[in-house]
């Protein structure tokens, strides 16, 4: 079921149109901003090779979201936006102890693992596990694809 | 309903007439190019929470077993010397740390490139190339 292997030249295309757009060679910017601005179009271009699938698009809304809070919030309003974000976890309650099985130990190491890749694979949260495991092979495929790029491209300037 | 339609340009997506009249007027009020980037969403969010629930179908042990092998595949080979070690919690492991190890290495790539950008007055011929489709 899955795709064909990412193209390098069609990313590193959309990547270079990207960076051009945001005017990366002006001397105006300062380095954290330059810095953002190139991740943020590396991460359009690794979206935009591949469309149909459920990572790509929640990494869309993501880049989205972030661009209108850089042109729609100043600054001093940003700590409002991220505190809001937190959520505060309840007080832990002693609970009896059970027997221990190894099976029961290794499923719960396999779904906190799972927790904890679904934190890292965009738009994991909305995933049930099959879908996951796909949408992680794609994911990594691409972001590999990326890292070859961005490696190219140091290696050119250097 | 049809002037909704006629002079937005969002009706030339694909499924301008699928989406309720809420959206339609949505892309009337706020035309503007940010609105590309959703387009690729919305099937996305109306499908989003069916996923959850409808596809529930038994997983094969083959499937399974199969998406394993590829992960394993993609994984940088300093484990696997032949033996089928493929626990899924070694998997699911090796998984995450080369997943964060990866946006890591592009966190610095991108320092680095931004670092080099802003001081690429060196005349080599390879950075008046790069420079030249950057402008």
């Amino acid at each position: 079921m899955q795709n064909t292997i990412p193209s390098k030249q069609g990313l590193l295309k959309t990547f270079l149109t990207g960076l051009r757009r945001r005017n990366i060679t002006n001397k105006g910017m300062t380095l954290l901003e330059r810095k953002r601005a190139i991740k943020f179009s590396a991460d359009l271009a690794m979206a935009s090779v591949r469309k149909e699938a459920k990572w790509s698009n929640a990494l869309m809304a993501d880049l989205s979201r972030k661009f209108q809070r850089k042109t729609v919030l100043p600054s001093k309003y940003r700590h409002v936006v991220s505190r809001g974000n937190k959520v505060s976890k309840g007080k832990r309650g002693a609970r009896p102890r059970r027997a221990v099985k190894a099976t029961a130990i290794a499923k719960c190491i396999v779904k906190k693992r799972e927790q904890v890749l679904r934190r890292l694979v965009p738009g994991g949260k909305y995933m049930d596990e099959c879908t996951l495991l796909d949408e992680t092979l794609d994911y990594l495929q691409l972001l590999k694809a990326q890292v070859d790029v961005m490696r190219l491209l140091v290696k050119a300037l250097e | 309903m049809a002037e909704i339609k006629s002079d937005n340009k969002w009706a030339a997506t694909q499924w301008a007439d699928k989406a309720p009249l809420f959206w339609q007027m949505v892309f009337r009020v706020f035309s503007s190019d940010l609105l590309l980037l959703i387009n690729h969403l919305v099937p996305f969010l109306l499908v989003g929470s069916y996923n959850m629930t409808t596809s529930r179908s038994r997983i094969t042990e083959a499937e399974i077993n199969e998406l394993i092998s590829k992960l394993h595949a993609l994984l940088p080979e300093a484990r696997r010397r032949g033996t089928h070690r493929a626990s899924s919690a070694k998997l699911l492991k090796e998984t995450c740390s080369y997943i964060k190890s990866l946006h890591r290495e592009v966190d610095d790539l991108s320092d680095r490139l931004s670092y080099l950008i802003s001081s690429m007055d060196v005349t080599t011929s390879q950075a008046e190339i790069i420079r030249s489709l950057l402008r």
